[in-house]
């Protein structure tokens, strides 16, 4: 984070996709009135939201940015799979849409299996995702400290 | 050179603008299309007059259960699933507090609308309940289930299970088993999901909040008691 238009931009992302984190797990709400409310039960989720939303906004960012400025393949490619892990674990709260297809396509069937399976290992998926996300901040760590050995 | 060097640097500044903004649009989409169908029924939509009524005529049709004095100004109609997580949340943590701040209070009166959508375990615990209905003991039941809340359909609600929870209130077991038996409840628990989804409901709980007027405020989830405090308030003070 070397220039302020990435950390503008890492703000951006960590914002917008905390407030989406924190609508859909039902912390805030826009109707019929604006309310953000955490229930004691909530604490590990609304924390693991929290650190979702960090990882998520600093590993799209730094990715975007090493793809842009890779000058070789290498580079490209972990920027790439950084992307795509970061869109894989960012779309992990996207299950509760799940419930949402499956009353339109009728009651049960394979997608609300699917829904029933990861709401009740939510707490689990999250932390999969964080951890995951951990790794690939690692990797482009790694992989920013090697185009500077080149340089 | 240095004139290429701007431009190319104009250019990877526009080309971030650009991905931020699809990430923004992006999410932003989701927003609405994972709440569109509730911003639908809320009256700050601006629907007119008549269509809410419409809604309060819908809604307040037909039989259901209901908690509280018939005459109170305020309807709180419950779309609920007893397997969902989310409407034992909110069972646990604020039906308390509007019991006893609105229901007991005589300032609204509590109904239930099931909508199972969790899968079969859902309509048999939904048809348990009206089966305990039938003898005074549907809100009890409803208590019960709420309580005694599982994985969803990992057989919490068994009928075996339920014809213990059946026991458990002192319910008389004979008429209990064979109104469970008969399945004579699955057209009205067919008919208020149907009626659910035709108001637009696509989670639960969802409630609608109706005013002696027949305006409707619509909340979804699991949202904290003030919320409905204050729908109460402005539907009564118009």
């Amino acid at each position: 984070m070397k220039t302020p238009s990435l950390l503008v931009a890492t703000i951006l992302v960590v914002v917008s996709y905390g407030l989406l984190l924190m609508f859909i797990d039902q912390f805030l709400f826009i109707a019929p009135y604006f309310v953000f409310y955490v229930p004691l039960t909530g604490l590990a989720i609304l924390a693991l939201d929290m650190l979702l939303s960090i990882l998520t906004g600093i590993v799209l960012v730094v990715s975007l940015q090493q793809v842009r400025s890779a000058r070789c393949k290498g580079t490209a490619y972990t920027g790439f799979f950084a992307i795509f892990a970061a869109l894989i674990a960012g779309a992990c709260p996207c299950y509760y849409l799940v419930p949402v297809l499956t009353i339109a396509a009728g009651v049960g069937g394979a997608l609300g299996a699917i829904g029933i399976l990861l709401n009740a290992y939510e707490l689990e998926v999250k932390t999969a995702s964080v951890v995951l996300l951990l790794i690939v901040t690692w990797g482009l760590e790694r992989n920013a400290r090697m185009t500077c050995r080149l340089k | 050179m240095e004139s290429v060097k701007r431009k190319v640097v104009r250019e990877r500044k526009r080309e971030t603008a650009i991905s931020l903004g699809i990430v923004i649009i992006v999410i932003i989409g989701l927003l609405g299309y994972y709440h569109g169908p509730s911003h639908m029924l809320s009256p700050s939509q601006g629907s007119s007059a008549s269509s809410k009524s419409n809604m309060a005529t819908v809604l307040l049709a037909g039989t259901y259960p209901v908690l509280g004095s018939s005459s109170a100004p305020v309807t709180i109609v419950e779309f609920g699933d007893f397997q969902c997580t989310t409407c034992g949340a909110w069972f646990h943590s604020q039906e308390p507090q509007l019991l006893q701040g609105l229901v007991k209070a005589g300032r609204a009166k509590l109904v239930w609308r099931d909508f199972d959508y969790l899968g079969p375990d859902s309509i048999v615990a939904s048809e348990a309940a009206y089966a305990a209905g039938e003898q005074g003991k549907f809100w009890e039941y409803y208590d019960l289930l709420y309580s005694n809340q599982g994985i969803i359909n990992s057989g919490w609600a068994s009928r075996q299970d339920l014809e213990q929870f059946a026991s458990q209130l002192g319910l008389n077991m004979m008429e209990f088993n064979a109104s469970l038996q008969s399945n004579k409840y699955l057209q009205l628990v067919t008919s208020n999901y149907n009626l659910g989804t035709s108001l637009g409901v696509t989670s639960a709980p969802t409630f609608f909040v109706i005013g002696p007027d027949g305006k409707t405020i619509t909340i979804v989830g699991d949202q904290p008691y003030s919320v409905f405090q204050t729908a109460v308030d402005s539907l009564v003070s118009g």
